[in-house]
């Protein structure tokens, strides 16, 4: 990890897509990374909790976000189970801690909405938050009500980013949404699929709608998106958020067995959910990517992921052809 | 739904095993002892089906609908919906269920005497009261978590379908349709949580349905 740091050079040297954004060297791309990551801390922790997290620019705005985030689907799901709301706010807290700042959701969650207002509650609403959730209802006129219907749930008065959940009546929610961040209610608009479907609307969207963001599965094994929409997100500046980063938790059971290559040292990484995530992270179209789990040592070893460096080229290619080899 | 060959049940299932067990066993013991009170209204009514005298048939209807309407409202309505929004349409059923049993077999004037059917559907019915609670215990799930007749949906709709092979009347296939449909989902949903006892809802459902036709 150490020597990666040390070395200058372009983020993904080589890459002909990629943006001019990233074409700064490696040292001075860390340095703005870590920078950013500390500016935007935890504002209700004392400032020696937050790690130095790596961070990338949200390319229509500049804005940097740390690179790994929390997703909500299945693991804050739990209902009015008090115990487990309370586990819940306990990751919420280990993730602000660390230095995390989005956190995604959708109405489709169950209760997930909920549990995350309670977490923000019960953590006296942490400024540092990126609240990303969606529209996902048939209907094309009922979008509003959902949405006033979700901040209620999370308690804040707008969400930073509000994508069209798996493209329903994309449409029309999608007009909703820029009609909303014309009017200063929402700052990102964006879209979202999961497990590979409907990319070629996916990339239609992309190519022909001024979009901020669009989310995608894609880990080391489901790598689809690496044709197409990821190329086409840089040449876009169209933010990437990376969903199911660990097929919800298939490979890392699937590896957990494994022994983790010998090389990993030079990831950085130090365990099978760290060397997936920072394989996924180092893509340069990715923004950020967003693990759900509803463990506290499990957030903290996501968050350590984005402590360390990017992965070369050559590196991820290594990872790859490793993990396929299981 | 585009690309629906692509779905598998797990895609369908939005909360983890263990919050659904903890909901079941935190239900039962909000409801402790109601389990022994629905024990013996089962068993008391495999009694009236096995004694068959006439109108037994209707206060089994009748009974059987009351729970049907009690299980959709307090389990998947005030319950399960809070970490399965589709539970909401399945309490929907459940009370359309219960209509449909006052409708076939209480409404009706001409007052007709269950025909008993054969043993198999009183036995059917029986399991799912005196056997199904035990499922959690082979599951490995602890007591407490067992599903009991009239409290849970499983042996609720596996038992009505035992008393509905019982009962064979002449609308008798359309209820029929929504107990075998909540047996479908519960064994994809328990298969999707890796439960290995997620295919006895189903074999349970059809052995129902063969029983009415033995």
């Amino acid at each position: 990890m150490a020597d990666n740091r040390r070395q200058s050079h372009a983020l993904w040297p080589g890459d002909t897509m990629m943006s001019p954004r990233y074409s700064i060297n490696r040292r001075g791309a860390l340095a703005l990374m870590v920078g950013a990551g500390a500016l935007v801390g935890f504002s209700n922790q004392s400032s020696a909790q937050v790690s130095s997290l790596l961070t990338k620019p949200i390319p229509s705005s500049g804005e940097m976000l740390p690179v790994v985030g929390l997703g909500s689907w299945i693991t804050f799901n739990v209902g009015d189970d008090g115990e487990l709301q309370d586990e819940c706010a306990s990751v919420m807290r280990a993730f602000f801690a660390a230095g995390g700042r989005l956190i995604d959701s959708s109405p489709m969650y169950g209760s997930a909405q909920q549990t995350i207002g309670y977490g923000l509650d019960k953590l006296s609403r942490p400024k540092a938050l990126f609240s990303a959730d969606k529209v996902w209802i048939s209907d094309p006129g009922a979008g509003r009500e959902q949405i006033a219907q979700s901040q209620e749930l999370w308690g804040i008065p707008k969400f930073h980013l509000l994508q069209v959940h798996n493209l329903l009546s994309w449409e029309a929610h999608l007009q909703t949404l820029f009609e909303m961040k014309a009017a200063g209610q929402l700052n990102y608009v964006g879209i979202t699929t999961s497990e590979g479907r409907r990319h070629a609307e996916i990339e239609d969207i992309m190519a022909s709608q001024p979009i901020d963001f669009v989310q995608i599965s894609y880990n080391v094994l489901d790598r689809e998106v690496e044709d197409r929409i990821l190329p086409l997100a840089l040449e876009r500046k169209i933010a990437v958020i990376v969903n199911r980063p660990f097929r919800q938790g298939d490979l890392i059971a699937d590896t957990a067995d494994q022994p983790l290559p010998d090389w990993i040292s030079e990831t950085g990484a130090k365990n099978w959910a760290q060397l997936m995530l920072t394989f996924i992270i180092s893509h340069p179209a990715v923004t950020c990517a967003i693990p759900a789990t509803s463990n506290v040592s499990h957030v903290q070893e996501n968050m350590n992921a984005a402590t360390g460096a990017f992965m070369e080229p050559a590196l991820r290619k290594r990872t790859i052809d490793y993990v396929e080899s299981l | 739904m585009t690309e629906w060959w692509s779905y598998r049940p797990s895609d369908f299932l939005m909360y983890s095993p263990r919050v659904y067990l903890r909901q079941i066993e935190i239900y039962n013991n909000a409801l402790w002892p109601l389990q022994l009170v629905m024990l013996l209204v089962g068993i008391g009514l495999v009694w009236l089906l096995l004694r068959s005298r006439q109108n037994d048939g209707r206060i089994v209807a009748i009974v059987l609908a009351a729970l049907w309407l009690f299980v959709g409202w307090d389990y998947l309505w005030s319950r399960l919906s809070s970490i399965n929004w589709a539970a909401t349409y399945a309490a929907c059923g459940f009370a359309v269920q219960a209509i449909l049993m006052i409708v076939v077999h209480v409404m009706p004037s001409k007052s007709r005497a269950p025909l008993l059917n054969g043993i198999s559907g009183p036995v059917v019915a029986a399991v799912a009261v005196l056997l199904y609670p035990g499922l959690s215990l082979i599951a490995g799930r602890g007591l407490g978590t067992s599903e009991v007749f009239g409290i849970m949906p499983d042996p609720t709709a596996i038992a009505t379908i035992g008393f509905l092979a019982s009962m064979r009347q002449r609308y008798d296939f359309v209820l029929f349709v929504i107990p075998t449909l909540w047996c479908i989902i519960s064994s994809a949903t328990l298969y999707a949580m890796v439960d290995t006892t997620w295919w006895i809802p189903l074999a349970m459902c059809v052995l129902g349905i063969a029983a009415t036709f033995a």
